[in-house]
This record gives structure tokens, sequence and C-alpha cells, in this order.
């Protein structure tokens, strides 16, 4: 075995790590950020930008860092570092965990342990200048040392017994605080030493005066708390596994106020860091999902504006009807708002109310019922009465009124007036009575707003056609109209024909629509479904039909989504989670801004612009909310991965533009499509929820298929396709039909080979099974061919073999065997049952947890790697009869759990739980050539392929990419 | 996870409940003595962190001859027949003074130690806790523990186990990193098992208050990180030992879901489980008081 070697001579190359961060710490005008042992350096301006990262520890994370006298301590594990302008970096070490460390000044360093114990270092020497302990050496999970003018104090947080608050000086404990239950993970003391505060396992945050009595408790955290920092005074932030961080305010009662959360932070679980900074007006979290982002301090006062009724009534100038509150409204072109009350009377908001003059005979006729739009491009809005009398209102420096008449509707009543985007625009008059056809007119806005055409579109004989949303295709000259359960028509304006598709997903309201791109003859559009779902697809027409293909379809399982448009590439969502109305970022995977507004019961709407606008009703007021977007990219400064343990990782067979697709899947059943490009960077576009259970594996089967696999009998096939500006997209293709009704097994991998038909498909299963497959591609089903047990232990590991016209499957199981069966007889002379295997060979002690198979021309190399750390080579051949052959046995192939190989040219690369990758040459046995360290903790995944050279991709908690 | 799905999901979580266990970690040490015949010869036995006790409950009915068995756990602990419960710190010097009036001053045949921390998520912690927890177990072992003793403990093989078997190397004759069957294979969980400890000579390892694991061990050499001159950054002393998978291939796989017969009755819990520290916060929750 090779020993870890050093960085310089290193076969391995690291080019880019995403992982937990692991500390943060705003320090004058920098941003320090413990990411694995890199440190990385950030500007704090509104132009947020990366300074530096450079790797600081061999193989330490950096847990702490600390800033005074112009340097920087970075600390973690038993290393530590001091970091000063101009000197070299040097890692130094104690011999045992370090928690936390100051400066006491200029030349001196403490250093606290695991154990309560203090060194005290000279910082000219990097002597011990003394050990200092309080005569409790409990251990720690956490800990902070205040410096002060006079006095420092350290505050250990102990693993079982509460809070132990010390003098350095006196070495005497000031106070034992016993108030939490379980372990303590973060305690400060405030720089005035005035408060403590503590957080912990009892997920609490307790407030203390500095005589040690408690004042007041925080509760609201969904889980362990991990951090916490005071600002202004007595005001907490705090941050931990619930994925939130939490602004509270004493205010002199037993329980904190909670000033503000935000929710979802990070992705998937744990805000492992975070610091506050009231001069820049920022904070900074880091989570277990790699990135790093500032939230703006703004969010504490937000620019929201209230008006009640009368306030409206007495800036307008009017008076009051009784009950008379406001109804409705849109905003102009200027981004005035148009308002319209419960008694028709309209008005216009210019930072000042006031009355758009109607005459009587006008407010009579729109009636109670009226609705109110706004018409695109032309600073104008629309309104329609019940029975189709449409009134223009274009606000130039007068307000010019025209009318527009609508055919009698027998009787029927207008329920909704929906207008089209854009210079030509459409506005159509939704009837529910199905037997009287939608009334539709084209306007131009060419020279102010003027009717072109008026027309009707029979409605569908369908009771359930409720449109909610239309848009105009000019390329195609199609008028398309949304509905309720997700149903659609494209009217094509120049047969008058109409295209009717009912029911694209299972689901409720179409809640909006975008059209991405058009061409003659296919138009993609993006929709949003009320139940969470957004999809991608695209109307297609040829000379004999119309057809509307799903290229994309995702859950968002944030609540209801109200809309959704594309903004600067990034898909933005928007809508309400119980009472909260959310702005979400769906490709950057944040939320922007949320307003608690009650829930959405109410009318609202939000008007983007350069900032978003969100303006509600609540009874008898409205509340107008704007969010100015401070930073770029939306304050993430650094992105990351997955939230949890990636489980399964996959690159595309090809290269294309200097970049491959990467598929990454983890703990929390999410899966991500990005790409990897030659330096080692990961754009994601996409993070699909399909799969509800625990993650096994995911391949690429082609270029355009991949498959994955998880618990519950989850399979999925997958389809890669490209949005119109040329972002990968992925969409569930297929998936298997589990066996019961209750499916309670793992499938723990697949195989798969192209055939005529499609795929065969070989899964198999945490209860022994195996089953063969075939996929029809033409029907998107899955036929059985074989089905058959192993033993009744957990297989792990298939491969389809292909030799001599004859095809075999290998297995792997966690009883350390492999087993091979033959196949192709079985589907040729149509034989379900499996039977037992050819070659049953024990290999390893226990599960084969890795297995990687070479077709060679004469005989197939099989690599196997255990968790009895074993690394072996064996070969089979397939004459007569089928032999195996140990061509190489390496006992100690890693000092624990191999856990998956991947291969690129004439190597392969090894990941184990020891956190060591290793690169091996197998012609002539395996030899080690190459063994690093890597920082990816839980290390359970790799794959290979060649951006201008190999890399191999390591995946577990974090992601690496290695040059090599 | 429903009952009825965990007891599919896990054989031996459901074998347990029907062999009157407390938790399903009694067979990971019946396979290992199975491998191993830790409990032949042995009479006085340590049982650390040993709540909620079903490793006593293996040794109380396997071990047949005279029999001394104490139970240590901060935590309290159901009786069992034939055990003697302390509700202790392993730390403590009061601790290792009990158990030794309780063996009336003679030394442990064996020490066992199941015991592991809530883990935190962050990896590289949590495997220092653990080795923590075993350094504690084993400072409590080499005061209690007879030449030629057993002992066997808890790990997570992670990026520094490799220490700790160095570490523990040089206190016994053989140390084996063990994998029984009932451990699941998806699980960083695995357990040394060093035989035959052989404490250097001269060397009288004393339990005292306040005294951390690396000054307990500081004067004895067993290739721990020492502080070097201004703290250079100084190499580990890392070795690997032998790997063993335990229990029969028959018996059972940890990792297989099993079918299970409909009319079966779905067992309760032999012992459920303690209150949380997190109890109250659920409370307040779920009466909306929090949010």
């Amino acid at each position: 075995m090779v020993s870890e070697s050093d960085n310089n001579e290193s076969l391995f190359t690291p080019l880019q790590h995403y992982g937990p961060v692991t500390s943060l710490k705003i320090y004058q005008d920098t941003i320090l950020c413990g990411y694995g042992p890199i440190l990385r350096k950030f500007r704090t301006s509104d132009e947020i930008s990366l300074i530096s990262s450079q790797q600081i520890f061999t193989r330490n994370k950096i847990h702490g860092i600390s800033t005074g006298f112009n340097k920087i301590l970075v600390l973690g594990g038993r290393s530590f570092s001091v970091i000063e302008d101009e000197k070299p970096i040097v890692e130094k070490a104690i011999n045992e965990w370090i928690i936390t460390g100051e400066f006491l000044d200029e030349n001196t360093l403490v250093l606290l342990t695991s154990h309560n114990v203090i060194y005290k270092i000279d910082l000219r020497t990097f002597e011990l200048m003394d050990k200092i302990h309080c005569n409790e050496k409990s251990i720690l999970y956490s800990g902070s040392i205040r410096v002060g003018e006079n006095r420092t104090v350290v505050s250990a947080g102990t693993v079982m017994d509460g809070v132990i608050i010390w003098d350095l000086d006196t070495k005497e404990i000031i106070h034992t605080l016993t108030d939490h239950k379980g372990s303590i993970f973060c305690v400060k003391v405030d720089k005035d030493f005035k408060y403590i505060a503590s957080c912990s396992d009892d997920r609490t945050i307790k407030l203390y005066n500095f005589q040690g009595d408690l004042l007041s408790e925080g509760w609201g955290h969904g889980s362990r708390i991990w951090n916490l920092e005071f600002f202004n005074g007595t005001n907490i932030i705090s941050m931990g596994e619930d994925c939130t961080t939490r602004m509270w305010e004493y205010n002199n009662t037993d329980t904190l106020r909670q000033l503000e959360v935000i929710d979802d932070c990070h992705l998937g679980k744990h805000v492992w860091s975070g610091d506050i900074d009231t001069n820049h007006n920022i904070a900074v979290t880091g989570g277990a999902d790699g990135r790093v982002r500032v939230h703006d301090l703004g969010i504490l006062n937000k620019d929201s504006r209230t008006y009640t009724i009368e306030e409206i009534a007495n800036d307008a100038e009017f008076t009051l009807a009784k009950n008379e509150a406001i109804k409705s409204f849109v905003e102009l072109d200027s981004s005035n708002l148009v308002a319209i009350t419960t008694t028709g009377k309209v008005l216009i908001f210019d930072e000042k109310w006031s009355v758009v003059v109607l005459s009587d005979d006008e407010i009579q006729v729109l009636g109670p019922k009226a609705i109110l739009k706004q018409v695109p491009e032309s600073n104008s809005v629309m309104i329609s009465s019940q029975n189709g009398k449409i009134l223009l209102l274009q606000f130039g420096k007068t307000v010019e009124k025209t009318w527009f008449d609508n055919d009698e509707f027998q009787g029927s009543t207008v329920t909704n007036l929906l207008i089209s985007p854009g210079k030509e625009f459409f506005v159509m008059s939704d009837i529910p009575n199905p037997k009287i056809p939608f009334q539709v007119k084209k306007f131009s806005t060419d020279g102010g707003v003027s009717l072109v055409e008026k027309f009707t579109i029979d409605q569908p004989q369908q009771s359930r056609f409720t449109a909610t949303s239309i848009k105009y295709d000019p390329v195609n000259n199609w008028l398309i109209i949304f509905s309720r359960h997700v149903t659609m028509m494209v009217y094509d304006l120049n047969e008058g024909k109409a295209h009717i598709f009912k029911k694209l997903t299972a689901g409720d309201t179409i809640t909006s629509s975008t059209i991405l791109q058009s061409q003659k003859g296919s138009v993609e559009f993006m929709i949003t479904v009320r139940d969470g779902i957004y999809m991608v697809g695209t109307i297609k027409a040829n000379e004999d039909s119309v057809t509307v293909e799903i290229n994309m379809q995702n859950k968002l399982s944030r609540g209801f989504i109200e809309g959704g448009f594309f903004k600067d590439g990034d898909l933005i969502l928007y809508g309400f989670r119980s009472t909260y109305f959310y702005v979400w970022n769906e490709t950057k995977q944040l939320e922007i801004t949320k307003e608690l507004c009650g829930g959405s019961h109410r009318f609202w709407d939000l008007f983007v612009g350069e900032n978003y606008k969100f303006v509600y009703l609540n009874k008898s007021t409205i509340t107008i909310v704007r969010h100015r977007e401070r930073f770029a990219d939306y304050g993430l400064i650094y992105d990351g991965t997955h939230g949890r343990e990636i489980r399964g990782l996959a690159l595309s067979p090809e290269t294309k533009d200097g970049s491959k697709l990467i598929v990454t899947a983890s703990e929390d059943t999410v899966v991500r499509l990005g790409k990897l490009f030659e330096d080692g960077t990961v754009k994601y576009s996409w993070c699909m929820n399909n799969h509800i259970s625990g993650m096994q594996d995911i391949k690429f089967i082609t270029n355009e298929y991949l498959c994955s696999s998880a618990a519950n009998e989850e399979f999925f096939i997958w389809k890669i396709g490209q949005l119109y500006d040329g972002t990968p997209i992925i969409n569930q293709y297929a998936s298997l039909k589990p066996s019961t009704s209750i499916p309670d097994l793992r499938i723990m991998d697949f195989a798969f080979l192209s055939n005529d038909k499609g795929f065969l498909i070989v899964t198999v299963y945490s209860d022994s099974q195996i089953k063969v497959w075939q996929f029809d591609q033409q029907a998107k089903s899955f036929q059985l061919l074989i089905d058959g047990f192993y033993t009744n232990c957990c297989l792990l590991n298939v491969n389809i073999l292909q030799r001599n016209n004859k095809m075999y499957i290998l297995t792997g199981a966690t009883d350390g065997h492999i087993a091979i069966w033959r196949i192709d007889d079985l589907i040729e002379r149509k034989i379900t049952q499996l039977g037992k295997p050819i070659i049953k060979q024990q290999l390893h002690q226990s599960s084969v947890k890795a297995l990687k198979v070479f077709e060679e021309p004469d005989h197939v190399k099989v690599i196997t790697g255990g968790d009895d750390n074993a690394l072996i080579l064996s070969e089979l051949k397939f004459d007569d009869i089928i032999t195996w052959e140990l061509k190489s046995f390496v006992k100690d192939g890693a000092s624990a759990t191999i856990t998956s190989i991947s291969g690129y040219g004439k190597r392969i690369v090894t990941t184990s739980v020891d956190q060591i990758v290793r690169l091996w040459e197998y012609e002539d046995g395996l030899k080690c050539l190459e063994a690093r360290y890597t920082t990816v903790a839980d290390t359970g995944c790799c794959d290979s392929g060649d951006i201008n050279g190999c890399l191999s991709i390591i995946g577990g908690a974090g992601l690496s990419i290695w040059r090599h | 996870m429903g009952k009825n799905s965990k007891d599919k999901r896990d054989l031996y979580y459901r074998r347990a409940k029907e062999e009157g266990y407390r938790a399903r970690s009694a067979f990971k040490l019946l396979q290992m003595n199975e491998q191993f015949a830790l409990f032949d010869d042995i009479s006085k036995v340590v049982d650390l962190c040993a709540a909620p006790g079903s490793w006593c409950q293996v040794l109380t009915s396997e071990i047949k001859k005279d029999k001394k068995i104490v139970a240590v756990d901060l935590q309290p602990m159901t009786p069992i027949d034939g055990v003697t419960c302390l509700q202790a710190d392993i730390t403590h010097p009061k601790t290792l003074q009990k158990i030794l009036d309780i063996f009336d001053g003679e030394k442990a045949d064996f020490v066992c130690s199941d015991g592991a921390p809530d883990v935190t998520g962050l990896h590289d912690l949590d495997e220092y806790i653990q080795a923590q927890l075993v350094l504690s177990a084993l400072q409590l072992t080499t005061c209690i523990l007879k030449p030629g003793g057993k002992f066997v403990a808890k790990i997570f093989r992670g990026r520094d186990i490799d220490l700790l078997y160095n570490q523990l190397n040089h206190l016994f004759e053989t140390v084996i990193c063990a994998k029984p069957r009932s451990s699941r294979g998806s699980s960083l969980e695995a357990f040394v098992v060093c035989l035959n400890y052989q404490p250097p000579k001269d060397w009288n390892p004393q339990l005292k208050l306040n005294q951390s694991t690396e000054e307990f061990f500081e004067n004895v050499d067993i290739g721990k990180a020492k502080n070097v001159q201004y703290f250079d950054l100084n190499d580990d002393e890392r070795s690997i030992v032998k790997f063993l998978a335990c229990g029969d291939l028959n018996d059972g796989d940890s990792d297989a879901t099993y079918t299970l017969d409909k009319e079966r009755i779905v067992l309760p819990p032999v012992q459920m489980p303690t209150a949380p520290p997190y109890k109250e916060a659920l409370e307040m929750k779920r009466k909306g008081l929090a949010r």
C-alpha cells in the first residue's frame, strides 16, 4: 500500500471542492469562510466577491476562525494556524481537539481544548506559556473566549454538564449553568460582559445576565441549534439543524421575541455556521450544502406600507359608502396602482390616492361585480362589467375612456376577463355556460389601444374548462388558452380550429403560463400548476396534427405555486405556504422574499420589475411591500451541492462544449442535474423531487437517458433534454410499478443494455430478488422477463455481461459473494424463473460494496471492494465452462470500507470511508499508484470521465473534483 | 417508519423483540462471541454505557460460571437479575472504586462498551467524540482489567480510525475490527475486539478527578500525538488491523428486507425509548407556542 503522498508530487490535482461550511467570520471588510480545510475570503461590499481560496490544513476542516490585531486564527481538529499578511502560512497542532481560540494581545494566543483546558501560546516563538484550567475538565462540544480590557472569560459548552463560565486569570468558575437539557452546542458572552447566551440539544436559546440569572428563552428551532451570536446589544442570531436562521430580541420578558425567520436558509439539513455585522448590515450563513449566503439585515425593517380604506378615502377625498372596501387592483406600466372598490369607484395610487372620475352612469354599467385587468404596453386598464361591456381607461396626462360592447350572453355573466401580453393583445371574456362561446377581441397598441377584430371561440364541450390564462403566439398565430385541471387549448387563428389537451398531468389549476420560444410549428412554453407543479412543454404542429409534449415536470414541496417566470436565466416561482406568500428562485434554490399576509384567501398580486412589489388586501386595508434585491445572485456568494450526503453520482458519456452533464442524488431523495466543467466547477440547473425515499444509485444509460433507484421500489428512467436557451433539462420518462401497494424493498442497483425495443434492465433488491425487464420505448412499458432470488441476503451490485453471443448477469451481495447467471437462453425460451447461479464465489468476508467490470477480448476483469477493506482483482473466462481465477488480492486496500470504484483508461479510482482516494493500475495485478486524503467525509461514490484529460468526481458529505 | 415496516426492514429489530432483548444490539455481542469465544473462562465483567441493557442481558444468559457483572451508565437502567447497575460516570475514580469493591478488589476479565454519542452530522467531530468515548472506556479498563483480559468497544470507521487501532495495539496483543452481521453494512459502525491485555511494565494507571484522557495517557506511550516543540504539525501514528465479519452467513442479513406473515402480531419494543432533551420543545410546537 502507498501512504499519502505530499501535495507537490501527487498524481491527483484537486480542482474544486463543495462541502460543509464549518465556520464564518466577518472581519473588517472581509468575510472569512472555513470551507473544509480551505479558507475562502470574500470582500464585503454590495458587490461581494471571492478574493482568495487557500488550503490551510492538510486534513482538518476549519471549525473556527478568530481575528484581531490584523491577524487571523483558523483552527480545526487539533490544527491551528495564524495568518498574517506577507507571512507564509504554517499549520501548527496541539495534541487534542481545539474548540476555539482568541488573541489575548498582539503576541499572545489562547486556545481552548475539548477538555476545557486553555493553552496560552507566545506568538513570537510559538512556545507554550501556560496551560490553564478551572478544575473542571468535562468534555466540550463548544466554547468561546471573551477577551476584555481587564478580564478574559472562558465559556465552555459541555457534552453532558451544562455551561461552565470561568475566569482565565483567577481560574475560578464564575457560573455553572445547568438549565439546558442535553449537549451545549454554542455559548457566548456579549462584548460588554453583561449577558450570556447558549443553545443546545433541547432546541432552546437561553439568555442570562452575567450574574447567571436566566432572563429569557427562545423557542422556535425545530431541531438542534448549532450556533448563535449577539448583535445590537441583546439581539441574537441563531442557526441550526432545522435549516433556519433566526433573529431574536430580548424585550424584558421570559420569552425572546422572534424578529425574523429565514426558512430553508440552506438546502437539506444544517446551517452549520454564521456571523452578523451591523456595520455592513449583513448576516452570513454556511450550510452542509456547501453554500455561503449573505442576507441583508434590511429584512428586519421591510419597505412595507399599509393603507386603511378610511385613509384612502381621506387621501382621495371621497365619501365611503357603507362597507366599501378595495375589491381588486392592477399595476400600470408606470408602476402606479389602479384599484376598484366594491361600489365601483376607480382609484389611482401614485404616492397619493386619487379618484378616477367616472360618471354615475358608467359606474352603474360596470356594476358591483366589475372585473379590473391591466392592459399591456399602454399604461391602461380594462374593466369588464358582468354582462360583458368593457371600459378601457388609458392613463396619460388625462384619462381617456373608451367603451367596447360584447354580444349578449343570454343571461349568463362574465366571470373572468383574460388579457394576453404583447403589442398585439387579445382580450377574452370567460363565461361559465359552456354553450356560450368565448368572446375574443384583438387589439393593437400602435398609437394607442385600438380594436382590430372581434370573434368568438366555441367553448370546449366540457363543463370543466375554466380559462385561467391566455397567451398569443404571433409566429404561428395561435391563441393558447390555459384552464383548470391542467388542461389547455391551442386555437389556430388561421383556420379557426381548436386543439384541446386534457389533463397534461394530475393537478388543479394552471396558475400561470409563459411562452419561452416560438418557431414555425413549435412553441415551447412553461406553466405552473397550483398544486406545486411546474412544467415545460412544446406544442408541435405539422400538416396532420397538433401535439403537446411535456419536456420537464417537477414538483415543489414548498406549498402552492401561483405563478412563475424566468428572470436572468433563473426560474422564479411564487405562491403561498400556509400564511406566507413566498418568492422562490428554483434555479438557485433559495427564497428571495416572503410576506406574512395571512394566506391565499384574499386579493393579491405580485408585480415584477427590477424589484418585487407584492400588494395584498386584508379586510379593509391594502398593503404594498417592496423587495429590493441588494446583492448580485441573491446573496449566494458561493454555490454548493446537496444539503445531505451524496449517495450516487454520474457523468454523461459525452463531453460537449467543454463540459459533461452531471447528476447527483442525495440522501434526502433529491436528484440534481448540472454541468461539470473542465476546471471542476459544477453548475446545477435543476433539483428534482420525484423520488420520495432513500436513493441508492443513479447512472447514465446513454447521453439521453439515465436511471435511478431508491427504496420503496422506486426505479425511474429519466430523459435529458434542452431548454430553448441550451440549459439541460431532465424529466421522468418512465417508472417501474412497485410490486405491492406498500412497497418496502430497496432497489439496490441496476444494469442496462440498449436493444432494438428500448432497454434490457436488471434490477436487484434488498430481499435478494433479481428481476430482468424489457423496457419498450414506444409504449414506455416494462415487461418482466425473468424473476428469481439469489439467497435471502441483500444484493448490492449487478452487471450485465455479453460474452460469445451469450448474456450473463453478475451480482455482488452482502454475503461477500459474486454470482453469475446466464439469461439469454432463458429470455429466448421464455423461461421466467432465474434458477440457481452458474457460479457463486466468495471474495469478501462481508458486503461486496463496489464492483467494477472490464470486458476484455478473452476474459472479463472483475474488481471488487469490500466492507472488509480488501480490493480484489479476479478474471472470468467464458469458454465451454465459466472459470473464475483470483489475480490480485490486496487485504488492506483501505483502512476502512471501500465504497466505490470508477474506471478510466487502464486505471481505477477507489473511495473508502477512511477518506483516502486511491489510484490503481490493474493490468498486471492491482498496484496502488497514489493515495490522497479527501475532505469529503462519508465518502461513498465516484465517477470518472474525460474533459480534456481525466477527471474524477468524489461524492459523500460534499463533492470534490480531482484531475489525474 | 411504522412499526411493521421497521420489522420488515430489520430482521434483528424484530428478533430482539421476540427474544425479549431490550435492543437489537444484543445480537452484535452474541455474534462477536461466536467468533471470538469472548465469554469462555470469564466471570467478572464490566459493561460500560450499558443502558438500555441488552448487552447485560446477553452477558447474564451466556456466561455460565460464577459471574459478577457490573453495568455502568449515566442514564438510569431497568434492573436485570444478576447484574449490579451503577448510575455513574465512567471517568470518575469513585466509579472505579465501586466496581473494584463489587469484585472484592479483584480485576475484571472482560470490559465492553456499546456506547455512542448522538451524532451531529459533522463527521470529523462525531468520530472524535466517539474516539473520546472509547478512550474514556479504555482508561477505566486499564485500571480494572487484569493482564490477559479482553476489551470490546463500538467504533465508527472513518478517517482517523487507524489512529485508534494503533493506540489499542500498544495495549493489547491482538486488536481486530469486528463487524457482526447484525450491524448494518450501510453503517460506519464496527467494534474493536482487543484480546490479551498487556499493560506496559511499571505503568500504574490511575483515574483522577479532573484529568482528561490526554493527561491519563500522557505517561504511557500508546502512540498518541504529542505536543511537539513550537507546536509544529507532527504525523500521527496509524495502523490498520485485521477485519473480521462475525456471525454465520445464514444468521440473517441486517441489510436485507424480509417478507413477513400477514397475520403476524407486531410486538411492542421491550423497552420504550427515554425522553429526549427536546421533549419540551416538541410540546411547545404542538401547542403552537413556537414556530
